[in-house]
């Protein structure tokens, strides 16, 4: 549960199956600088109860995933958790997204402001290394996040 | 991806003609990856196959190469591995009776819509799970996908005092997990029985989840025999092998299998909340097995517990585990059903061969002959209402699919 007032940065995917590691691969790159205290960095392995419970009591909570939507691999989508997209629908996580986010709602345990990042990916492959393309949009998340972190003040990254 | 499943009936003058479940089922993809790898590597690479079970992958995997080896895990590091291993019982089962089957028969599409109106019993599920997520991370340093499991033990080996945070939420658990029982003794169970054939692991001290023998109605044979009794076929309509136990298709693995073979030796009390909730030792219908699996956390916790209050700490991570060319066995209890490997190790250290049989695979064909009992006698009804019997008939058994609660995507034509 995180502390109110934080942000908490949740990375989620599956390590093994190439692209969809983007997500873990950015809260990664973001871990390795330091960050304002009230900033918790998380992995998620596709764990919906414990997304719920990372997110619980966060004034801002910044999911990011893999996406697959048709776009061109590397594209960056934004997205309110209110209008959730359907890139995320039918996830290949146990639990969508889509399905942590409606079991918050209906348990009042979603964050105050929740913000969804997805980084569309090529190739989902089991055992399959990262494409070129959503390595480089990883790293570009990684340093637009931390720009927004690193200037000390809490702001959110975008709006 | 544990959730792609289909599901078609044909039916014509009061009879099924044709069911063929499909199911996607990856293990297969990772038998081929195993080969030409070091034997150290399967733990790791098999924990990815479900995101639901890893630490049964890894039990597996381990005891399967250190049976080739010649190398044995005792005393501390496997009260560990239990540890880790009802952790995730706990998990895998919470999720499963809380937001999967008992929506089921409280007459709600899903977990979530569920959750609305039953919010404090919800919660009671999650925190019920993220008790298992806390004694799995203890252990195995995170809780979905572990990365302290290695073959011969751990990396580092915790300590009393890093398992403390979980014991105190497995008392809390323990109690949640008794309530658990009395809730779902309560539903309203279609009356239903099937003639089932079980077949689980047996331990001559526990309710074997890490090792055992393999136990049916008929008697017991040791892990190494398994390619002696259980032969898997290819069915056209599934990318799942169909198992066949001495030549008979259609046997049944799972909590229903554990506790019709192994019941006796449940905590005692696991066992009187057991006979709290009307079991007798014997249950034959599929849609109890949530019972089942609500007194199976009462006994994962109680278990833990009692490992946790008594653990000696280890005096080494791991036991050495030398390579020597040879094949290894190793099977545990899945949260839904035994999880067999074997693995041929090379003079090398390099993987020859690897075999994964997965519960799913196994309870496939009875899963299809429990849909065919329950349609029949309901072929009257409109094609929305059997398609939800017919999912859960599929849900009564948490196969992978199950994860994707109501993605099954189900035809029924009936005339």
């Amino acid at each position: 549960m995180s502390t109110p007032g934080s942000t908490v940065v949740i990375g989620l995917g599956c390590e093994c199956r190439g692209d969809d590691a983007a997500g873990l691969e950015v809260v990664r790159l973001l871990a390795r600088d330091s960050l304002p205290p009230s900033v918790v960095v998380l992995e998620n392995y596709g764990d919906a109860a414990e997304l719920i419970e990372s997110w619980t009591g966060a004034c801002l909570a910044i999911v990011v995933d893999a996406a697959m939507s048709g776009a061109p691999p590397g594209t960056l989508h934004r997205h309110s958790a209110l209008g959730l997209a359907p890139t995320w629908q039918g996830s290949s996580h146990v639990l969508s997204l889509a399905d942590a986010i409606d079991l918050a709602r209906a348990l009042g345990r979603l964050p105050r402001r929740l913000l969804l990042l997805g980084i569309e990916g090529e190739d989902f492959a089991v055992g399959g290394p990262m494409s070129p393309s959503v390595r480089a949009a990883v790293a570009r998340t990684a340093e637009m996040l931390r720009g927004r972190f690193g200037g000390g003040a809490d702001q959110p990254p975008m709006r | 991806m544990e959730g792609e499943g289909a599901l078609l009936v044909r039916a014509r003058d009061g009879r099924v003609t044709d069911l063929r479940l499909r199911i996607y089922e990856p293990p297969r993809f990772f038998e081929a990856l195993l080969r030409g790898r070091h034997h150290t590597e399967p733990p790791d690479i098999t924990a990815r196959i479900c995101g639901i079970c890893p630490v049964a992958y890894q039990m597996s995997a381990c005891q399967a190469v250190e049976a080739a080896c010649g190398a044995e895990v005792t005393g501390p590091l496997r009260d560990l591995r239990l540890l880790m291993y009802y952790g995730e019982w706990i998990e895998s089962h919470a999720l499963h009776v809380y937001l999967l089957h008992a929506p089921d028969f409280l007459g709600y599409e899903s977990g979530i819509a569920m959750a609305a109106d039953h919010r404090g019993l919800v919660e009671r599920g999650l925190a019920l799970k993220k008790a298992g997520n806390v004694l799995v991370a203890a252990v195995g340093g995170r809780p979905i996908h572990p990365v302290n499991v290695r073959v011969g033990g751990f990396y580092r080996a915790p300590t009393r005092r890093d398992l403390a945070p979980a014991a105190e939420r497995l008392l809390r658990a323990r109690e949640d997990a008794l309530a658990t029982v009395s809730w779902v003794a309560g539903f309203d169970f279609p009356d239903v029985e099937h003639a089932y054939r079980f077949l689980a692991l047996r331990h001559p001290t526990e309710y074997a989840i890490l090792s055992g023998s393999v136990a049916t109605a008929g008697g017991e044979f040791g892990v190494e025999e398994w390619p002696a009794h259980i032969v898997e076929e290819q069915v056209p309509h599934s990318t799942a092998l169909h198992a066949r136990l001495d030549g008979v298709t259609g046997y049944l693995v799972g909590p229903l299998a554990r506790y019709n073979l192994n019941h006796r030796q449940l905590s005692p009390t696991a066992r009187e909340a057991a006979a709290g909730a009307g079991l007798d030792g014997h249950c034959r219908n599929p849609f109890r097995s949530i019972v089942v699996r609500a007194v199976e956390i009462v006994h994962a916790c109680d278990e833990a517990l009692r490992i946790i209050d008594r653990l000696d700490e280890p005096d080494r991570p791991a036991v050495p585990v030398d390579v020597r060319e040879a094949t290894g066995h190793g099977a545990s209890e899945a949260p839904r059903g035994t999880l067999y490997h074997r693995y041929s190790v090379g003079p090398d250290g390099l993987i020859l061969d690897a075999d994964i049989v997965p519960p799913t695979s196994q309870n496939q064909a009875r899963i299809e002959m429990d849909l065919r009992d329950l349609i029949e006698p309901r072929l009257h009804l409109p094609a929305e209402r059997l398609a939800e019997w017919c999912e859960r008939a599929i849900r009564n058994h948490d196969p992978c699919i199950s994860c994707s609660a109501h993605f099954l995507d189900v035809h029924v034509d009936a005339r």
